[in-house]
């Protein structure tokens, strides 16, 4: 039951990549830059959900109260939310319940990670710690392994080619050539990815996204809060949160993350829209396959039938179904537990209009997907501007 | 006879025979530790021995691996439809090419030193 609307009022982002800012440093950065950019005073924020995955990475667990200090608000309370890759839309909802539920007026999120202090091995170890690691990982499988699978799966049952998902992987390349945030600024053509070494065949290299470090971060707040503050009216609509059997033998199929569909699900009915209402979408294209899944358990695309919209160039930025002109996680980076904050970030400046006219979508109203390993935590979030 | 436990699921594993949890309500079967089955609800859960052999679902030739395998790439991990239809996760060792290991291979779980389920080709 919502008991009152609430808006994003403000948000931040630092460059993601690898960055020489330490957790605390990225997280309160982002954050001052959301408070600031809402012109809250930084005493009306009732506490903050803070985001992170891998701070073990830093030597560093119970980040909150670090970030709360570094804020001069140390006597606000800050919890830490950690739903692997959907920390951060999971910590976005979090902080919305305060706000909707009547607890706060405002309120703060911000997700943040940095693994690039990690060898490969050990961030890939990292990232597989948030599988079902006893029968996923015992048994070999690395995070790509894991959707390198589901991408097998794909393929055997719609026909789905190795160059479908190199497409998915060009343009989102080319998104974020102009996404000044963005880890990675290199075009890439098919002919690259394809020639790109394996991690985890059927996917290569090209096809994952990679180990960024950075942070991102919303402050919500009432609708009377919003107006007082006299910016952009930026509404959630409707925010969903679902899961899925956490080990991929557990699941009826493996092409589709049934979690994915029931968090749409919800964040559309509580929208009271359909996913054809839905102008613009940031999807969790950890790796390429993944985008084409989130197209279809959305239900941006029929089942098996993502690949073709992505070829026919419908989901670039001035396509009829425009899907991460940021980048996504695939160029724009991963830092973890800040991906879904980050799609929060985007979503704002797309809805205000703050972007280059490259990637500009003109959208009204966007839903961004984010996914914890292989569907085992799935966030939806629609944003609409109101004015 | 008391739930069981993951310790012995692997100690029964290492010895070549699979058991999963087995709702005594409706049948259902789970690899991985169930306490309340997913499909009636029922908590009376017991275990039940999987058949050693079953086709591969889906699989991938792992060429960068975590800690615990980086003897052993590359390798396949895979998703085995056992014959009895229950799915299981694995891995097979030596597999190098996709060509090696392709979608309906049959294969057989080994025993072995490791934690997790090995099979091989059968």
């Amino acid at each position: 039951m919502v008991m009152r609307d609430a808006y994003v009022v403000g948000v931040g982002a630092t460059q993601y990549g690898k960055l020489a800012a330490s957790l605390r440093e990225s997280a309160s950065q982002a954050a001052l830059e959301a408070i600031d950019s809402s012109g809250i005073d930084i005493d009306r924020l009732d506490g903050a959900f803070i985001a992170n995955a891998l701070g073990m990475a830093e030597k560093q667990g119970h980040i909150g109260p670090l970030v709360m200090t570094s804020l001069g608000i140390a006597d606000k309370p800050a919890s830490t939310i950690e739903a692997a890759c959907a920390s951060g839309a999971s910590a976005f909802r979090e902080a919305y319940v305060n706000v909707a539920g009547g607890f706060s007026d405002a309120y703060l999120a911000v997700g943040v990670e940095k693994v690039s202090g990690l060898d490969t091995i050990t961030a890939t170890s990292y990232f597989a710690y948030a599988s079902d690691f006893v029968y996923e990982g015992f048994c070999g499988a690395s995070f790509p392994g894991l959707y390198a699978t589901i991408a097998r799966a794909h393929m055997a049952k719609y026909g789905t080619t190795v160059e479908d998902m190199a497409h998915v992987a060009v343009k989102n390349h080319a998104n974020a050539m102009y996404n000044p945030k963005a880890h990675f600024h290199k075009e890439i053509s098919i002919e690259d990815v394809l020639k790109s070494m394996y991690v985890a065949s059927p996917l290569k290299l090209y096809d994952a996204c990679p180990f960024s470090d950075g942070a991102a971060a919303a402050v919500i707040a009432t609708k009377e809060v919003a107006e007082e503050l006299g910016g952009p009216m930026i509404k959630i609509s409707g925010i969903g949160r679902a899961g899925s059997p956490a080990a991929l033998p557990d699941r009826n199929d493996i092409t589709s993350l049934s979690g994915a569909k029931l968090a749409a699900r919800q964040a559309l009915d509580q929208a009271g829209l359909n996913i054809g209402d839905i102008d613009a979408f940031e999807v969790h294209d950890c790796f390429t396959i993944a985008e084409l899944v989130a197209m279809e358990d959305l239900g941006i695309a029929e089942a098996g039938k993502a690949a073709a919209m992505v070829r026919d160039g419908m989901t670039k930025p001035d396509g009829e179904r425009p899907v991460n002109a940021s980048g996504g996680l695939k160029a724009k980076g991963h830092p973890v537990a800040a991906t879904g904050l980050g799609q929060v970030y985007e979503m704002v400046q797309q809805l205000t209009g703050k972007v280059d006219a490259h990637r500009k979508t003109d959208a009204k109203r966007m839903m961004a997907h984010n996914v914890g390993a292989t569907g085992g935590s799935v966030a939806c979030t629609i944003l609409e501007a109101m004015n | 006879m008391a739930l069981m436990t993951q310790v012995e699921q692997r100690d029964l594993a290492k010895d070549g025979d699979l058991y999963a949890w087995k709702c005594e309500g409706c049948g259902h079967k789970s690899i991985t530790p169930m306490f309340v089955c997913p499909v009636d609800k029922s908590r009376d859960i017991g275990r039940e021995k999987l058949p050693s052999t079953g086709v591969v679902e889906a699989f991938t030739v792992q060429r960068i691996s975590i800690e615990e395998f980086i003897n052993d790439v590359p390798f396949a991990f895979v998703v085995v439809k056992l014959d009895d239809g229950t799915n299981v996760s694995g891995w097979v060792p030596d597999i190098a090419r996709d060509s090696d290991l392709p979608i309906g291979s049959k294969v057989r779980l080994e025993s072995t030193y490791k934690p997790g389920f090995m099979f091989e080709k059968a």
